[in-house]
């Protein structure tokens, strides 16, 4: 895979684990994406309906509103239902937490990752909006 | 001969030729000396010829009626011819008249004659008879006299009783042949019948016992007649042994007895199964009286709802053959329900045809509710045992429980909370009307349900089970509930209905409270277990988010510096980063052995299948393990060939050949090989991993894919490892419906195998009832 920075956008990460929250804020902006940082679910959703992301990268499990929580509220509305979502999973239930995404493989991506996979799911999110 | 002189005694002469020959010359002499003496005497008138009647009367009763005339005609012949010749005259009158006296008198002398000659053959005849008899006779034939004195012993008493005549003639015969007791009524009878004139021991037949002259005693039947001899009695006393008439008789009678004792039913029918003989066992059994059995058949045994079972039995009979202890359920009088062991076998007539048949039926009502109580208890453990789902607890063990207790229809409750729901509706199988009162689904308020076992029959407490009312309409006399209770809550609960009216069965009940505590014991440990499962699922959760967390930004971070600030860093430093990044990447893994070994073991384990291309999978395992090879100086050589792509999980394909490779790696010794095949034939793709390590001996190939197995022969030379490994291979390979094979030579090598179809068609097959 190319280290394509043929499209760049504004990313949307949340994670409450703040050193993975910056590893994935600082292995995407390497390629030139604009990161907007969420420490929880609420934050998340917030920003994400505010600044309409180009894509979200969520970890499942976070405190006040879980990845999947986050999802469904984004899918329920209009004006958001569009945004490409990676989430990022660490539980060895996954599958149960992911119902509607289980066989999607480009939308969730095990923890831990490496740098270089995540950016080549991101672009490939990119651009298939 | 004595007997015909008893009879005939003066009136016989035995007639000799001596005796002939003296009355022939008497009567010529007296014939030709009253001839003379008439000539001689001229002057005598003819009174001396008047005489002439004694020699006729002497032929015609010495020889007959023939020679009487002849000898009377002889008479008139001398007459006429001295009338002539001496001129003697005697006129035509006299001589008639003369005529009419000889004549007369030889006809009357020699019909006498003729008769008493008839008499004597016939004699003759008789007594020959009687010796016949006497000798041949099957009886023993004694003649005593009135004090009792044999006179006369024939050989078939000689030889019953073991005296010879010349021993015995003359001796008491009570004395000789007659225990003491026989020997007083013997002399009573006697005296009875000589002075008292009564008969009552004469002309009959009487048994009674005799003595042998060894002092045996034996049955005897005896027949005495008296036959009056001039001026005294004499008494033939005829005997018959009846040894072997008593001794069948008493077998007859034992027979008999055992027969009316007994407490089995033994029975006769005919062929086509009318019953011909009952005993009271049978009585007891069925209830039937014998002049009620004798007016029904066998067919009448059978339950109404099952079906018929005599016809077979009939024909088996019929055949020649016997039935030996073969379980059968009949019905008896007013449809008492027993269970009987029947023996059966055919009756021949004196022709050696089979007219009938015999049987014993004895019932086994009491053993086989025993054991339909056993088997039902059995049953359930069992199935309680093979730990099934709650829901098939209630389907399986109803039909068991309800079948013991020999119910007609039954339901199993279950539910938590405010209702009981049928969860399950039984009839018996032979039952042709559906009569169950209760159906699948209902609903029961649980308030309403009793915690205590009842035991309803006509008249009880109708209202108190669901359909009570209802079944006790439908003629379901007998309703059983019987509760389950879960930690002292209500959980469900069994009910059975019969038409019998049924007395409570102690044991039925005691075997149902076992098996309900039994059920309530499981549902409890099911739901702790479930519990406990959950709360695992919920650890191993946190334990892998918790984990992995960490482990993310170690790896990630590691990498990031790897690739973009290792410019910065000394040659040192870049080896310490590998170490870093090597050791966080093997703890990731086996944090993902253990989580995936949680999910083999818990039976979730499954496959994230996609297309797979094995050759390149195979192909990167052995790159990965080139650094590991290389650093134990092992050869590392791959020989693969592309193989057809099929549904798989490269991810778990892909950990298969790494920890196949790895283990070959680690139980190789430095400056060892290791190869890796890859090839297809037949629908199957096969990687072979060969390594030239220390090998598996045969005793440890067994337990290799066990979880955590070590081997002996690893532990001792301190190969690292906690043996997941190939459990994880066995897992995988399995998910994939492929399997793996092993051939080793300790000293020599290992060579694993794992076969994988490849045609697609198997495990899209195999996997489609899963789902």
């Amino acid at each position: 895979m190319s280290e394509s920075t043929e499209q760049v956008g504004v990313i949307l990460a949340a994670d409450d684990d703040d050193d993975i929250l910056e590893l994935v804020c600082l292995t995407l902006e390497q390629v030139g994406h604009t990161m907007l940082r969420a420490s929880n679910g609420d934050e998340a959703l917030t920003l994400a309906r505010k600044q309409k992301p180009d894509v979200c990268v969520l970890d499942v499990v976070m405190p006040s509103k879980t990845g999947i929580e986050v999802v469904e509220a984004l899918r329920a509305s209009e004006d958001t239902e569009a945004i490409p979502i990676l989430l990022l999973t660490a539980t060895v239930n996954e599958k149960d937490l992911i119902p509607g995404i289980e066989k999607d493989s480009d939308r969730y991506m095990r923890k831990p990752f490496s740098p270089r996979e995540l950016q080549d799911r991101v672009a490939v999110l990119l651009r298939s909006r | 001969m004595d007997l015909s002189s008893d009879v005939f005694g003066p009136l016989v002469i035995p007639r000799t030729r001596r005796r002939t020959t003296i009355v022939i010359a008497i009567a010529i002499a007296l014939y030709v000396g009253f001839l003379i003496a008439r000539l001689e005497n001229s002057d005598q008138k003819n009174g001396l010829l008047g005489l002439q009647v004694i020699p006729i009367a002497l032929v015609a009763l010495e020889l007959g009626l023939l020679p009487g005339l002849l000898m009377a005609t002889a008479a008139l012949g001398s007459v006429a011819i001295w009338s002539v010749a001496d001129d003697v005259h005697i006129s035509a009158g006299e001589y008639v008249a003369r005529g009419v006296v000889y004549f007369p008198i030889a006809i009357a002398i020699g019909w006498v004659a003729g008769r008493l000659h008839l008499t004597e053959q016939a004699l003759e005849n008789r007594e020959q008879r009687l010796a016949t008899i006497v000798e041949s006779s099957t009886d023993a034939l004694v003649t005593m006299d009135e004090d009792g004195l044999i006179l006369a012993w024939n050989p078939v008493a000689e030889e019953m009783f073991g005296w010879r005549p010349d021993e015995v003639l003359g001796k008491d015969l009570a004395e000789l042949t007659m225990p003491p007791r026989i020997q007083d009524l013997m002399r009573e009878g006697k005296r009875r019948f000589l002075e008292d004139d009564d008969a009552a021991m004469i002309g009959r037949r009487f048994e009674s016992r005799a003595l042998t002259r060894d002092g045996r005693q034996f049955p005897i039947e005896v027949s005495i007649s008296a036959v009056r001899e001039s001026d005294h009695w004499l008494f033939h006393v005829f005997g018959h042994d009846i040894t072997e008439r008593k001794a069948s008789q008493e077998e007859r009678n034992r027979l008999a007895s055992i027969v009316a004792s007994t407490g089995d039913a033994i029975l006769s029918f005919t062929l086509d199964g009318r019953i011909t003989s009952w005993n009271p066992g049978a009585e007891r059994i069925y209830g039937y009286s014998q002049r009620e059995a004798l007016e029904i058949s066998l067919f009448d045994f059978v339950p109404p709802d099952r079906p018929d079972d005599v016809a077979p039995q009939l024909k088996t009979v019929q055949e020649g053959d016997r039935i030996v202890n073969v379980d059968y359920d009949r019905v008896g009088k007013g449809g008492r329900h027993v269970e009987v062991a029947v023996t059966a076998t055919p009756i021949e007539n004196a022709a050696g045809k089979i007219v009938a048949g015999a049987a014993i039926h004895r019932d086994v009502s009491e053993r086989k509710r025993r054991e339909h109580y056993l088997t039902a208890q059995h049953g359930a453990t069992r199935l309680l045992a093979q730990v099934p789902e709650l829901e098939e607890v209630g389907p399986t063990i109803l039909p068991l429980i309800a079948g013991a207790g020999s119910w007609l229809c039954g339901a199993y409750w279950t539910g938590a909370g405010e209702e009981l729901h049928c969860h399950d509706a039984w009839s018996a199988p032979e039952t042709r009307l559906p009569v169950n009162p209760i159906h699948e689904g209902a609903v029961w308020p649980s308030g309403d349900a009793p915690t205590e076992l009842q035991w309803l029959t006509d008249g009880g407490a109708t209202g108190s089970l669901p359909s009570a009312e209802q079944a006790a309409l439908g003629g379901l006399r007998t309703q059983l509930w019987v509760p389950i209770e879960v930690e002292g809550e209500l959980f469900g609960g069994f009910q059975f209905f019969d038409r019998r009216e049924r007395e409570p069965d102690e044991e039925l009940l005691g075997t149902l409270a076992a098996i309900t505590a039994q059920i309530g014991n499981y549902v409890r440990r099911r739901r702790a277990e479930s519990a406990a499962e959950q709360s695992k699922d919920e650890f191993f959760g946190l334990v892998s988010h918790e984990l992995r967390t960490p482990l993310t930004s170690i790896i990630g971070y590691g990498e990031l510096l790897a690739e973009s600030e290792a410019d910065g860093l000394t040659d040192q430093g870049r080896r310490y980063l590998d170490v870093i990044r090597r050791n966080a990447k093997r703890e990731m893994r086996l944090v993902g052995d253990l989580l995936l070994l949680v999910r083999i073991q818990e039976g979730t384990f499954r496959i994230e299948p996609e297309e797979v291309d094995l050759r390149r999978i195979v192909e990167q395992a052995v790159e990965a393990a080139r650094p590991a090879a290389a650093k134990r100086e092992i050869q590392l050589t791959a020989n693969t060939s592309s193989t057809p792509s099929f549904e798989g999980d490269p991810h778990r394909l892909g950990q298969v050949v790494d920890n196949l490779l790895s283990n070959a790696i680690k139980f190789t010794p430095k400056g060892g090989e290791v190869s890796v095949r890859l090839g297809s034939s037949n629908g199957a793709a096969a990687v072979e991993v060969t390594d030239t390590g220390t090998g598996i001996p045969e005793d440890e190939q067994e337990f290799l894919f066990d979880r955590l197995y070590r081997a002996p022969s690893a532990a001792a030379s301190a190969v690292p490892g906690v043996g997941l490994g190939l459990t994880i291979v066995k897992a995988i390979v399995d998910a994939h419906h492929g399997r793996v094979t092993l051939e080793s030579e300790p000293g020599v090598g290992a060579t694993f195998r794992v076969e994988l179809p490849v045609d697609g068609s198997q495990p899209e097959a195999e996997e489609a009832p899963e789902q």
